[in-house]
């Protein structure tokens, strides 16, 4: 299989082709990229340049129309849809924009979700913990809609880190959030990233935000380049 | 495994999300309406039942030629069933005035075992219920034997070889049926006096009965182990064919409550289904999320089943008690209606209801359900990637099919049931189609529209599937309340008025030709309206297509005893409207003199396996007619009519033996004008059916607050149906609202807005509704019930006029929610 144990991430001419009203439109040109353990890399660009694509396809979300995408030196194209997720359970977080926290569950239920997902024991200790890490240790039974923004980000924080992902995707976690409670998720993500060592592919369009990366990717035209410091 | 603790961790949420919470009402309602329907149908069946038994005086009548065998009372009594037994004959009795034919009938202890017989001191006076059976030595009489042989209470008249005391007045006898034409005035006594008579001989003509009552399994024993056994003179009688005009009120009743329960169930349908449609469009997200967070997606969609099936195992248990619940308060009402206690519901309705309920939940519920299979896992990253819509045709598949089970369950008519079924189906065709074509044209219309109704149109054309869902929700509640509002009216009305206070309480049978005129003077004099003179023959099937008929060649018993006994033969040159022809056509000449035919009831022409173009022969006074069979008619028993079984071309009985008869309403006031008219023509009889017609109406009377009662259920049914409709596009509404706030519009402004899209909403759908219910209407009263329709106008006002403003008031409180919001909490979780 050719698993290089330093490379947990690798996509080699990844395209994606939608059909428009007119003609297909071509988001993803043949992109390549090999992210190795533990390094984080930032993806920036403006809007509609396909960044959240990309992400999907990295993720094994989305199928692209030609190339592929090895995760844990697993192709993801060889698998189907329930193959994909079997792969993530456990071993890949996410951080999204929208928080994506599911509405009816308290907080502590939420971050209990990916550690049942994956087979976890002590679930409710694992997420009791995880949450007091954000500093949430006192609203473990609030909803969502109790919750500020803010909040309602660092249980997604919360529930990404709980499992203890080898790998984490975050897609514009400080666009719906204010400057300052930004910079402060901000500041949480990547310290719970230095304690576990999980590499990180992050979408941002916030250059000081892809600045904490090790290294930054732009996507310009539907193709990714090293973004110039 | 993980599925069931998901599941169950989702069960507070699920009790508290909306659209379970209309999913489990609406399979409450559903459940609720069977097993009430269930229970009290079971019990009214039992209490009508057991009211139809006093008709017969009896839970089962086995009427023989020959005398009742004495082993056949053992095996009833060693079934622990209560006997009795009574003999009938003609004969004529003599007093000093003269002498008269009448129906001799020589009662045994006990009689009637169901029922009571009431007595008068006097012809037509004061009625008291009968101590018993005539004393030994005693006789009863019918009222107008005492005109006719001018005796009175007290006095003695020579019955056969017994002198016989006249103790009373009969005035009313439970089971005073058979044919009606055939009656000669009752002469009641001691079957100990019978043999004392010397009225009955080997030789002589009667028939003897015997009476069975008891508990319904032992009847049923009974009757089966007799009619392994019965001899071929033999007639057995139950309760279901007691007399035609009752069965006819009876079986009308239990189709109203079928009716009414299977509609709460279609009803409560399409609220799951709607329900369900938004529950899969709100948890796809959540699924999304867990299929990125790795569960594979048979976990995502049997997490999702369990959670439908606990809450649907939660709501049809609340059903059920709702259910057990309504039928107990009905037992108080019912209770007084029947007389007597109710017996008591059995446990069947239970596992029924529980049955129903899930049968619902997946038949309604499950396709929608199922397309969360379906739903991108992009959606977490891309909230426009949308799930596919379910397909229309394997979710009415299998809606349809799940109706199917319920309603051939519940009608236990299969014609009704299938009628039920492609009715329902048909409607939901013409909702969707007319729903779908008429957003089409409310979207163009939108560019001429002012201000509010500009977006208001728009919107409801730019989701034109949402919209289709709601409108046909929304079209199918409004269905439910005019049904009720105005159709049930309307049909109940019908009902009621198929025994007008003037239907004929009297027949006047054996009217000699030559009286006619005079009678029908009389008749006119003391301000009574004859519903018509018909002419009367007797005649014997002789033959159907030159096959000589022999009565062994019938196997069933009614049809025996129909060729051996003689057919009261009318003729007609018109066709009456009250009687419907159901297949072939009524003679083209009048006088049929080119073509003798036979016009030949329904009913009669099945149990004798006559079609249209079989030739019949009768023998009429000695003379074979013969003709062909060119119609069958369906008669309308309960109209209290004159009708006949076999009507022929007026030629074709020309010169036969005739006598006439007809039936009229006789107000108590003009009794003694009817009694002076017998006098004047003895020959004349005169039957009064006074008490069945009372009892017809007392069912009418009945069934119609049964039905009434039931159709709660429907209604409840409705509202469920309407909420979950406006409930459909809550959340869409949530993020058009925001975004209109956002861009400047004030909260008037978008509550303008709302309005007119559930104005416009409303009215279609009622425009659809009204429609739907005139024709259901139609179909009901014309098609299942047999009773003339009326439209009402009134129908297409209320449905549109209420519809826009009950779906606007409705939509706007049901949104009122959302415009509190602020937007940019909102549009923040978009």
């Amino acid at each position: 299989m050719g698993y290089d144990s330093g490379t947990i991430l690798k996509a080699s001419n990844l395209t994606r082709r939608v059909g428009g009203p007119d003609a297909g439109l071509t988001i993803l040109d043949g992109i390549a990229l090999e992210v190795p353990r533990g390094e984080a890399i930032a993806v920036l660009g403006p809007s509609g340049s396909g960044k959240s694509t990309l992400l999907g396809l990295l993720a094994g979300l989305d199928a692209p129309s030609e190339g592929d995408v090895a995760m844990f030196g697993q192709s993801l194209s060889a698998l189907d849809e329930d193959g994909r997720a079997a792969l993530r359970a456990g071993r890949v977080g996410f951080v999204f924009q929208s928080f994506q926290l599911v509405p009816g569950l308290s907080a502590l239920e939420n971050v209990m979700l990916p550690l049942e997902l994956a087979d976890r024991s002590n679930v409710v200790a694992t997420a009791r913990a995880a949450l007091e890490q954000v500093g949430l240790g006192a609203r473990l039974r609030h909803r969502p809609n109790e919750l500020s923004g803010g909040e309602q980000q660092r249980v997604a924080l919360a529930r990404a880190f709980a499992p203890d992902p080898q790998l984490l995707f975050a897609d514009e976690p400080t666009g719906n959030l204010d400057g300052r409670t930004g910079a402060a998720v901000i500041e949480r993500l990547f310290e719970l990233r230095a304690e576990r060592g999980t590499t990180l592919v992050l979408v941002t369009h916030d250059e000081a935000v892809a600045q904490r990366c090790d290294r930054r990717l732009r996507m310009e035209d539907g193709h990714l380049m090293e973004a110039v410091a | 495994m993980k599925s069931v603790g998901f599941a169950l961790r989702a069960l507070p949420r699920d009790l508290r999300s909306r659209e379970m919470r209309v999913l489990a009402m609406a399979l409450a309602v559903a459940v609720g309406a069977l097993t009430a329907v269930g229970f009290f149908t079971d019990r009214v069946d039992r209490a009508m039942g057991q009211r139809a038994t006093t008709l017969i005086g009896a839970d089962l009548v086995l009427e023989s030629d020959d005398p009742i065998p004495d082993e056949w009372v053992e095996r009833a009594r060693s079934e622990g069933l209560e006997t009795s037994g009574f003999v009938t004959f003609p004969t004529v009795v003599v007093a000093d005035a003269g002498s008269e034919l009448t129906s001799v009938k020589a009662v045994g202890a006990g009689y009637p075992l169901r029922g009571e017989l009431f007595l008068a001191d006097s012809p037509y006076g004061e009625e008291r219920p009968a101590d018993g059976v005539p004393e030994s030595g005693t006789v009863w009489l019918d009222p107008r034997l005492f005109a006719r042989l001018e005796v009175a209470v007290g006095d003695r008249i020579q019955v056969g070889e017994r002198e016989l005391r006249i103790a009373a007045s009969i005035a009313q006898e439970p089971d005073r049926s058979g044919s009606l034409f055939q009656l000669a005035p009752r002469l009641m006594f001691n079957r100990a006096d019978l043999e004392a008579t010397g009225l009955i001989s080997e030789a002589s003509r009667f028939d003897d009965h015997l009476l069975v009552a008891g508990d319904a399994g032992a009847v049923e024993r009974f009757r089966g182990w007799i009619e392994a056994n019965a001899p071929p003179g033999l007639e057995v009688q139950g309760v279901e064919n007691a007399r035609p005009e009752m069965r006819a009120a009876l079986e009308r009743a239990r189709a109203f409550l079928g009716l009414a329960a299977i509609m709460a169930v279609i009803l409560a349908g399409a609220a799951v289904a709607v329900a369900a449609h938004s529950l899969a469009a709100r948890e796809a997200d959540a699924s999304a999320l867990l299929r990125c967070f790795g569960a594979r997606q048979r976990l995502v969609l049997t997490t999702l089943l369990l959670r439908l099936a606990v809450v649907g195992l939660l709501a049809s248990g609340v059903g059920i008690g709702v259910g057990w619940l309504a039928q107990n308060g009905l037992v108080t009402l019912v209770g007084a209606w029947f007389g007597d206690a109710l017996p008591p519901p059995s446990l069947r309705p239970v596992g029924v209801g529980l049955a129903a309920g899930l049968i619902t939940l997946v038949g309604f519920g499950l396709v929608p359900v199922l397309r969360i299979r379906r739903v991108p896992v992009m959606r977490v990253l891309q909230r426009s990637a949308a799930t596919p819509e379910p397909s229309a045709l394997a979710a009415l598949g299998l809606a349809v099919a799940a109706l199917a089970v319920l309603v051939f369950y519940q009608a236990s008519d299969a014609a009704l049931a299938r009628w039920i079924l492609l009715g329902t189906l048909g409607m939901l065709l013409v909702l969707g189609l007319a729903a779908a074509g008429l957003i089409r044209v409310a979207g163009r219309l939108r560019g001429r529209a002012v201000s509010g109704w500009r977006f208001g149109l728009a919107n409801l054309a730019r989701r034109p599937r949402t919209s289709t869902v709601q409108m046909v929700g929304f079209g199918l509640g409004l269905l439910a309340l005019l049904l009720l509002a105005v159709v049930r009216v309307d049909v109940l009305e019908a009902w009621r008025n198929d025994v007008p206070p003037d239907a004929p309480n009297q027949f006047m049978v054996n009217v000699q030709p030559d009286d006619v005129e005079a009678v029908k003077e009389r008749l006119g004099d003391a301000g009574i309206e004859s519903a018509g003179f018909y002419p009367m023959i007797r005649g014997r099937l002789r033959a159907i297509n030159d096959d000589r008929i022999d009565p062994q060649d019938f196997a069933e018993g009614r049809a025996r005893r129909l060729v051996e006994r003689e057919f009261n033969l009318s003729w007609a040159e018109r066709h009456r409207p009250e009687n419907e022809i159901v297949a072939g056509e009524w003679w083209s000449s009048p006088n049929g003199r080119e073509r003798p035919a036979f016009s030949v009831e329904e009913g009669i022409a099945d149990v004798l396996g006559i079609e249209i173009g079989d030739r019949l022969t009768y023998n009429i006074a000695g003379e074979e007619v013969s003709g062909e069979v060119t119609n069958l008619r369906r008669v309308q028993w309960d109209s209290f009519k004159v009708n006949f079984f076999v009507l022929t071309t007026p030629d074709m009985l020309d010169g036969a033996p005739a006598t006439w008869i007809t039936s009229y309403y006789a107000p108590p006031e003009s009794r003694g004008a009817v009694d002076a008219l017998v006098r004047e023509f003895p020959g004349v009889t005169v039957l009064n059916v006074e008490q069945i017609l009372e009892q017809v109406r007392s069912i009418i009377r009945q069934g119609t607050r049964a039905v009434e009662y039931v159709f709660v259920f429907t209604v409840l049914a409705g509202i469920v149906v309407l909420v979950a409709a406006v409930q459909a596009s809550r959340d869409e509404r949530r993020v058009e609202i925001a975004l209109l706030r956002t861009l400047g519009a004030s909260r008037r402004r978008v509550r303008s807005i709302l309005g007119a899209e559930f104005v416009a909403l409303g009215a279609l759908a009622g425009l659809i509704a009204a429609s739907g219910a005139a024709l259901t209407g139609w179909a009901v009263t014309d098609q299942v019930l047999n009773l003339p329709y009326h439209f009402n106008p009134w129908l297409f006002a209320l449905g549109v006029g209420g519809g826009g403003v009950g779906i606007a008031l409705a939509g706007l409180i049901a949104t009122r929610s959302l415009l509190a919001e602020r937007p940019i909490a909102v549009l923040r979780r978009i």
